[in-house]
């Protein structure tokens, strides 16, 4: 790793430029691209609400984690946004496994001059801690709360880290910045979908200064979200297809919310769901692989009849249709 | 009709999914096959959408929830309500124009829904076009502007059999109608600006009515004749002769009007009285019948059970699944994670390598629960006796290998056409509204404490069918309400299965055809409100959601198999 300890944003960009969001905020970015700086998606469709949330986070060192159903393009949407600010940014997968000692660092046996010593490894937080780079934890609420307490004093601005196994206290990076995605807010498994989360201590959640909700984007965005992805459906026939698409993606959505079916279909299925129609050359195929294979049995029919609705065909899982004609 | 109630019921479900979904509208649901919304009657009542219940044809209910879907999101309720005109003939025509804007309001992006309203109002229009009604002025008349706004708004051609019946009609239309016409198709995304339009159209019709009504000569039965012309166009069940269809849509009333009323006003003043308990009793299935037939009845029973396809055990499995939560019970040793296990310690003194040193606490499925299975004894159900005690026994089974305790109760009335209490009333000097006029005869066939392994000689007993008489629902549910309520249990369901609503001839002659009916809906409601009890029904063939709102139809026709147990099972579910 290059040590990129000394780099600052040097310049000043214009977010319309920038995002396409109408507003004439200027942010600080980097001049240079690092290893850590992620990919531009060029296509990527930044919302414009959380957008700023994330901005603020990057301007005015604000904690800003984001919440938002699976499959909505969290985690990519701060990433997306530090890729155009040239801002290194690193993701770090939280699970119910990841102990303090992964997050600080632990002492290992190193090799020195063909001797085996113990040494302390800093770990990935301290590392951060003292550079200009965006660390992005993703499932905050999959983590154990108590976990995740090793974080919250830098949770505060300017909040100091105390290395207790060195004896040292190390002062954040004037540009380190802190973000957090999460499926739910905090308050456990509600709606069934997310097994697995954890309550989040609410002296934690209430340290995060900012806490942005990214659900579904509106029909037209996720299409054209779709469209990118899939560049050659953009044909009227493609659009048309695509549009159904994304109206039958938004039936399973709010058939959810009334508890008609459990499984509800993220942008990210749509976009394999288009994917998947280029290699099988057949609408209903793909839909089979790519959402109703993941669907309870019971619950093909009503799935049917949204399919029906947005496609004028019948999927041969329709239970009406075959009950009707034996 | 048994397979048709059933199916009827699955396709009713859906498009009321259908509708959820597409207008974002969680309240709508079917009961006793009205739709309705946050548990008030919808008050679509376009032509075109009336649904002849007889017709249970997937495609014609999909178009008719389409169109309600569609209403639902583009119509504001409350100012179609402000707006309505005054006189009936108006209100029609009204209605049945936004119903038609509304429609024509369905997205490109869904073009399975726009085949639907199209199939939907064809089918409507042909049905019409076909019947005697046409053949009246004035029907012809509201017939020809839904058709002409049908076609203009949907930019459809108007078949070439119809545009030949209303040719003449359509020549007949003022200028001053054509104008509106077209001015308000331009408006038809802005509900206010519309109804202008669609006003100034209702009073035109209007006028073309009473003069031709003028030109007829027949001004004094005028009124009466379109009242009830425009109610037959309303319900639309008119325009089908079938005798089928006639039944169903006079239950379909039966059932709406009860279930109005009790929702409604009548839970006020409505009073059940019961004339006389002094007959009323409680048996006990095993005391009545002598063990040797008994022995007898259970071998019938054990020979229809084998004939049918259930697999008991994985039904138990299901509903074990469904109804038990989980509960920790003791610890599972030899953990690789978990609590530090000081007892294993030594272990990895001995062997360092082992790492099976932890414990955990262990969770097992537990239900606390109990089903209480109260059937119908009533004359009718004697034609499925023998599938009802088979179901029944396999239910018991079924439920006890999930841990579930279960209790068996039956209800008929003492005697036909009201017997000894009868008799009593008439000496009395006929008293008026003298309530329940029959006695009741509760019959447990299993209690809750009993095994079903010592009670399945009683379960064969409902094989016995001479005692089956009338019924009193309401009364019956009850009693097994009061039963259940000094059950330990933590979760309590209780599980009706009926073919058809309380009947008791005596009653009924002396208080009115719907007065167990309306008691069965207000014990129902009374049951559903409480906390403790959970209520479900079956209905045999029937559609019992106007009484129930977690009910399921099942048809006896054929041998019973395991998907109707699942979806018992799953009703079950629903009710907890």
């Amino acid at each position: 790793m290059t040590d990129i300890q000394h780099l600052k944003p040097d310049q000043m960009v214009s977010v319309r430029d920038l995002f396409g969001i109408e507003n004439d905020l200027k942010v600080p970015a980097f001049s240079q691209r690092e290893e850590h700086v992620p990919e531009i998606d060029s296509a990527y469709r930044f919302n414009v609400d959380v957008t700023l949330a994330i901005l603020s986070g990057f301007v005015q060192n604000r904690r800003v984690m984001i919440q938002g159903m699976h499959g909505t393009g969290k985690s990519t949407h701060i990433e997306q946004i530090a890729a155009r600010l040239n801002w290194p940014c690193i993701r770090i997968n939280l699970d119910g496994h990841i102990s303090r000692l992964d997050l600080v660092g632990r002492d290992a046996v190193v090799l020195r001059e063909n001797k085996q010593v113990t040494e302390f490894q800093e770990g990935l937080l301290p590392w951060s801690i003292q550079r200009p780079v965006a660390l992005i934890f993703d499932e905050l609420d999959a983590a154990r709360p108590e976990v995740m307490f090793v974080i919250q004093r830098i949770l505060e601005r300017e909040g100091k880290f105390t290395l207790l196994d060195q004896n040292k206290v190390l002062d954040p990076h004037p540009y380190f910045r802190l973000f957090a995605t999460a499926n739910t807010v905090g308050l456990g498994n509600l709606s069934g979908l997310y097994h697995g989360t954890s309550m989040i201590n609410q002296a934690q959640l209430d340290r995060w200064n900012i806490v942005a909700k990214l659900n579904y984007l509106s029909a037209e965005d996720e299409a054209n979200i779709i469209l990118s992805r899939v560049p050659s459906y953009d044909t009227d026939e493609g659009r048309k297809a695509i549009d159904s698409m994304v109206a039958l993606a938004n039936l399973t959505r709010r058939g959810f919310e009334a508890g008609d079916i459990s499984t509800v279909m993220s942008p990210r299925t749509v976009i394999f769901w288009a994917e998947n129609m280029q290699i099988f050359r057949d609408t209903a195929a793909a839909f089979r692989l790519s959402f109703l294979n993941k669907c309870d049995v019971a619950e093909y029919s009503t799935i049917a009849e949204y399919y029906q609705r947005c496609f004028d065909q019948e999927l041969p899982e329709s239970e009406s249709i075959s009950a009707w004609f034996d | 009709m048994e397979r048709h109630e059933v199916l009827q019921q699955k396709l009713e479900h859906w498009c009321a999914a259908s509708i959820r979904a597409i207008a974002n509208q969680a309240t709508v649901h079917y009961r006793g096959h009205q739709l309705l919304i946050d548990d008030k009657l919808l008050g679509i009542q376009a032509p075109h959408l009336q649904l002849d219940l007889a017709t249970h044809d997937n495609t014609k209910l999909r178009g008719v929830a389409d169109g309600i879907a569609l209403r639902l999101i583009h119509s504001e309720q409350d100012l179609h309500g402000r707006l309505k005109p005054v006189s009936e003939l108006q209100q029609l025509v009204f209605e049945l124009l936004e119903q038609l804007r509304c429609e024509a309001l369905a997205p490109e992006r869904m073009p399975g829904m726009r085949a639907n309203l199209r199939q939907r109002y064809l089918y409507w229009a042909n049905q019409a076009a076909a019947s005697k009604l046409v053949e009246n002025s004035v029907c012809l008349l509201i017939f020809s502007i839904s058709i002409v706004s049908w076609s203009r708004l949907q930019k459809e051609i108007i078949p070439a059999l119809i545009e030949d019946l209303i040719e003449g009609t359509r020549f007949s239309f003022s200028s001053n109608l054509r104008e509106c016409l077209s001015a308000m198709l331009k408006s038809k995304h802005d509900q206010r600006r519309f109804a202008e339009h669609a006003l100034q159209i209702a009073a035109e019709i209007e006028l073309m009515v009473e003069s031709v009504a003028s030109d007829e000569g027949a001004d004094s039965q005028a009124p009466q004749n379109l009242k009830k012309l425009l109610n037959s166009a309303v319900l639309g069940s008119q325009w089908f002769d079938s005798d089928a269809s006639k039944l169903q849509a006079g239950l379909a009333e039966g059932f709406a009007v009860s279930q109005v009323s009790t929702i409604d006003s009548a839970s006020s003043d409505f009073e059940y009285q019961i004339y006389c308990r002094d007959y009323d009793k409680v048996v006990i299935a095993t005391e009545s019948i002598r063990p040797a037939q008994l022995t007898k009845l259970r071998t019938q029973l054990d020979k229809r059970l084998r004939q049918q396809s259930v697999n008991v055990h994985r039904v138990g499995r299901y509903l074990q699944q469904l109804i038990s939560q989980s509960k920790l019970s003791g610890w599972s040793f030899g953990e690789e994670e978990g609590y530090l296990d000081a007892a294993r310690l030594s272990r990895l003194l001995c062997s360092p390598d082992e790492i099976r040193l932890f414990r955990k606490e262990q969770s097992k499925p537990a239900s606390d629960c109990i089903v209480s299975i109260l059937i119908d004894n009533s004359g009718s159900m004697t034609h499925h006796n023998e599938a009802i005690a088979a179901l029944v026994d396999t239910l018991a089974k079924a439920l006890e290998l999930a841990q579930i305790t279960t209790e068996l109760l039956g209800f008929t009335t003492n005697e036909w056409n009201g017997g000894q209490v009868l008799k009593q009333w008439v000496s009395d000097g006929k008293p008026e509204n003298p309530g329940r006029l029959n006695s009741t005869c509760h019959t447990i066939y299993k209690a809750a404490q009993t095994p079903w392994r010592r009670a399945r000689p009683a379960i064969a007993a409902l094989l016995k069918s001479d005692s089956f008489r009338e019924g009193v629902d309401g009364e019956a549910l009850q009693w097994a309400a009061q039963r259940l309520e000094n059950r330990p249990e933590a979760n309590k369901i209780l599980l009706l299965i009926s073919d058809g609503s309380p009947m008791d001839s005596a009653t009924h002659a002396a208080n009115g055809d719907r007065y167990l009916d309306q008691h069965l809906c207000r014990v129902a409601k009374d049951i559903e409100r409480r906390a403790d009890i959970n209520l479900c029904a079956i209905g045999v063939g029937l559609d019992l959601s106007a009484y129930f709102q977690e009910s399921m139809s099942i048809s006896m026709d054929n041998a019973l198999d395991n998907p109707v147990l699942f979806s018992i099972a799953e009703t079950l579910h629903r009710a907890v």
